[in-house]
């Protein structure tokens, strides 16, 4: 039996012919027909749907470091959809629904777990706040309510109803509220780009945008120089360095956003919880690990170093909700570079540069957004600008005509 | 924990500061267009450079400038506004008792 | 008026915000500046000022100015002004003076009177110019920290060192104390050198508690008026 399995081991085509999910890409060409910069979750995700919808595969996703190094590998992977507008949540629904059947999809699993998420109230105003936004979530089919204490009781045995001053009130409970494997979303989706055509080069920056006469015709890297028919800039943190390269400003302020996460334990945590006002949302992976997070750093940085005094507040709250996390360990620490707008909401679609698209803005909530971004970005690009109606509310110029889309209270302790 | 320098409390916890946002020169909003305002209270440079912003110390409500570098986050210099607004901003009456701002007064 | 020493704290038109949670702790009150404060805390009041005690005197009589002209305002009322913000100096009658900034000062008054100065100090006309009345007395609660212990318990709730070496009598400083704002003058008020405490009104019994479990290890509490005075 040993020997058997390890003549086996031995032969050449273990345990079939190898097959590398991701194919190493090759000399860059000198002309794509589409760029897109930033190899996130949403740069293959478009890359993807490009490939699979829309038969564009003369595609470059340029990567200045690894696949998924960035956000995507950072964030807390909230997945969820009760926002408060009404733009917002139609669009966010949209994407729930594609991370729904993704593993399906990619014939990959991305551990897609919909585990439910609680957000609680402890004043009467977020109670408010909470039914128009079960309200708004449930006209567009989302599942959500609003619950009693003793229904969160059961849900969540460990938690404090009392914490300080802050008794729990009420809790705004999303069935559809999920999580899932980060790194396998951008693999997903980078696998299924490639695969049909589409390359992804890593280690690859850019460093100027070439613009011509008000038209994107190519970009410099580290590599050398590369024509396209168009550009998509999708590079989180990094926007407004980007935009400035092919001429423009954006409303956008990066901040880091921390977040953390203990030794292992037994399951005791099923659904996602964040509270409002204590700034702080717990989750326990399916690893026993309890990851945890609040709110932006207080002031814009490029920097992901770590700090005292957001540990120090973090944590406190994190005791405040669950106070058995006092006995445990901190495993890992880290931060992402983010970029925020003032409305919380993303900035997608057309730019000021011709041929020059955004997925930008997506600051501390834009994992959830990967699928539909990907989806509603080809298109944008597919059809030569003409901007799909479900990202239209998200257009850059609506800062400029005062029609910001708020989801400031649905997003801050929750992402 | 990371300090900061206050002008008028000197060395401090940096938890004990608020951020106000890079010190900008208002346009007039009496003639300015729509999209001159969204510049002023929308977009930004936002680049990895040394930048010029309002801080508060907030125990005592004392508004300062500070000079620092968004990739380094080393602060280089803070000072009293005194050294940048010679005069008090005063916001003028209209005849509709709707008051116009005066300027950054710099 | 009824007997201050019998009468329930709330029975009192003017009353500190956090009464409540020393009402407990008290043995007798007075009526000082027409508010109500704590006489006598408990049976050994002395010996605890003498290690760490706590008073509220929110009560207490207080006024503020702010402005160009401030500083020359408060010297054409006999009062000193600091020559440095962040300083504190006590004028002829026993009136504290904070200079908070170049241009903001407050008047704390005496202990051994009845708030009378500064309330008439209040009542004065103001320059024309650049200079305006800051109200700090509704605003802000004022609590005092005494005892030889003071800056040692204070070493648990704030991240400025106020040792005796670093931070003597006529200093102030404006930092953070148990995680909220507050401004900490180091003066002589009534028979010895105290901490004034002050910090935004709603945060009164907060801190109030948080000051009272810093101090618990060193056998600190409540004291009343008269080991102070
Ligand atoms: C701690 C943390 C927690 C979060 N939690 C959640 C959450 O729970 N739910 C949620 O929905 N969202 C969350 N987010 C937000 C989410 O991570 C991001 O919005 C999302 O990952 C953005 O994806 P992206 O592909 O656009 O960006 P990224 O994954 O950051 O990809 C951008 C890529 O662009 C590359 N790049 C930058 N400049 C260049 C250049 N010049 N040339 C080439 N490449 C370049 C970067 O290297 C990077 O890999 C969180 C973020 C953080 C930091």
């Amino acid at each position: 039996m040993a020997f058997s399995l390890l003549k086996y081991g031995l032969r050449k085509d273990y345990p079939f012919a190898h097959k590398p999910d991701l194919p190493i890409a090759g000399e860059l060409k000198s002309h794509y027909d589409v760029v897109i910069i930033g190899g996130g979750g949403h740069g293959v995700a478009i890359a993807y749907y490009l490939a699979k919808y829309h038969g564009i595969t003369n595609v470059a996703v340029l990567e200045k470091g690894y696949l998924g190094g960035g956000n995507t590998a950072r964030n807390t992977a909230v997945i969820r959809s009760n926002y408060l507008t009404s733009e917002g949540v139609r669009f966010y629904k949209a994407s729930v629904n594609l991370f729904e059947r993704l593993s399906n999809e990619f014939d990959f699993n991305i551990m897609y777990s919909q585990r439910g998420q609680l957000t609680l109230a402890h004043t009467d105003a977020t109670v408010r706040a909470f039914r128009q936004r079960a309200e708004v979530n449930r006209h567009f089919g989302g599942r959500t309510e609003l619950i009693d204490p003793p229904a969160i009781r059961e849900l969540v045995p460990g938690l404090n109803m009392h914490p300080g001053h802050l008794p729990v009130l009420k809790g705004l409970w999303h069935r559809d509220g999920a999580t899932a494997r980060h790194d396998a979303v951008a693999w997903g989706y980078a696998r299924g780009a490639t695969q049909r055509g589409a390359e992804l080069h890593q280690l690859t920056e850019v460093t100027d945008v070439l613009v011509d006469k008000g038209r994107a015709i190519g970009v410099d890297t580290n590599r050398g120089r590369v024509k396209c028919g168009c550009i998509v800039q999708a590079v989180a943190g990094h926007s407004s360095l980007l935009a400035a390269k092919a001429g423009f400003r954006m409303p956008i302020i990066t901040y880091p956003l921390q977040a953390m996460v203990t030794q292992p334990v037994k399951p005791f945590l099923d659904p996602l919880v964040s509270s409002s006002a204590l700034h702080c949302y717990v989750q326990q992976t399916s690893r026993g690990e309890i990851v945890f997070g609040g709110g932006s750093d207080p002031y814009p940085l490029y920097n992901s170093r770590s700090t005292l005094e957001l540990k120090e507040s973090l944590i406190a709250s994190a005791v405040e909700m669950f106070p058995f996390m006092a006995k445990l360990r901190l495993m890992r620490q880290w931060a992402g570079i983010t970029d925020m707008t003032a409305d919380y909401s993303p900035i997608m679609g057309l730019s000021p540069v011709e041929n020059y698209y955004l997925d930008a803005g997506w600051g501390t909530w834009g994992f959830k957004a990967t699928p539909i971004c990907g989806q509603t970005m080809a298109e944008l690009v597919a059809s030569g600008g003409k901007v799909p109606e479900l990202i239209a509310p998200f257009a850059m110029d609506r800062f400029d005509s005062f029609r910001q889309v708020n989801e400031m209270g649905a997003t801050a302790a929750s992402h | 924990m990371k300090m900061m320098p206050c002008p008028l409390n000197g060395l401090r916890n940096i938890s004990e500061f608020v951020y106000g946002g890079e010190v900008t020169d208002m346009p007039d909003h009496t003639t300015c267009s729509d999209r001159e305002w969204a510049e002023y209270v929308f977009y930004t440079d936002n680049q990895i450079q040394v930048v010029t912003e309002w801080w508060l110390h907030a125990p005592s409500s004392y508004w300062f400038i500070a000079e620092r570098h968004t990739g380094s986050d080393e602060i280089l210099r803070t000072y009293d506004p005194s050294e940048r607004f010679t005069e008090r901003v005063d916001f003028e009456q209209t005849e509709d008792n709707t008051t116009t701002g005066g300027g950054s007064g710099s | 008026m009824s007997d201050p020493t019998s009468m329930l704290p709330d029975q009192h038109p003017r009353r500190s915000l956090a009464w409540r949670v020393w009402a407990a702790s008290t043995q007798s009150l007075a009526v000082k500046s027409e508010g109500l404060v704590v006489q006598q805390a408990g049976e050994n009041d002395s010996a605890m000022a003498e290690r760490c005690g706590l008073i509220d005197l929110t009560v207490l009589e207080r006024t503020g100015f702010r402005g160009r002209q401030a500083a020359e305002h408060l010297e054409s009322l006999d009062l000193p002004v600091p020559d440095a913000p962040n300083r504190a100096a006590v004028g002829t009658q026993g009136e504290t003076v904070l200079r908070l900034s170049a241009r903001e000062l407050w008047v704390l008054s005496a202990a051994e009177d009845d708030g009378q100065h500064v309330r008439r100090m209040a009542n004065q006309p103001l320059p024309t110019k650049d200079c305006y009345a800051l109200y700090c007395q509704h605003s802000h609660a004022w609590l005092v920290l005494a005892g030889r212990y003071r800056a040692a318990v204070m070493a648990k709730l704030c991240g400025v060192d106020l040792r005796e070496s670093a931070f003597p009598v006529g200093h102030i400083a404006q930092t953070s104390v148990a995680r909220s704002n507050a401004i900490v003058v180091h003066h002589q008020w009534g028979r010895q050198p105290v901490f004034s405490l002050f910090c935004d009104s709603a945060s009164a019994d907060y801190l109030w508690e948080a000051l009272l479990d810093a101090m618990a290890e060193f056998e600190g509490g409540p004291v009343g008026l008269a080991a102070l005075v």
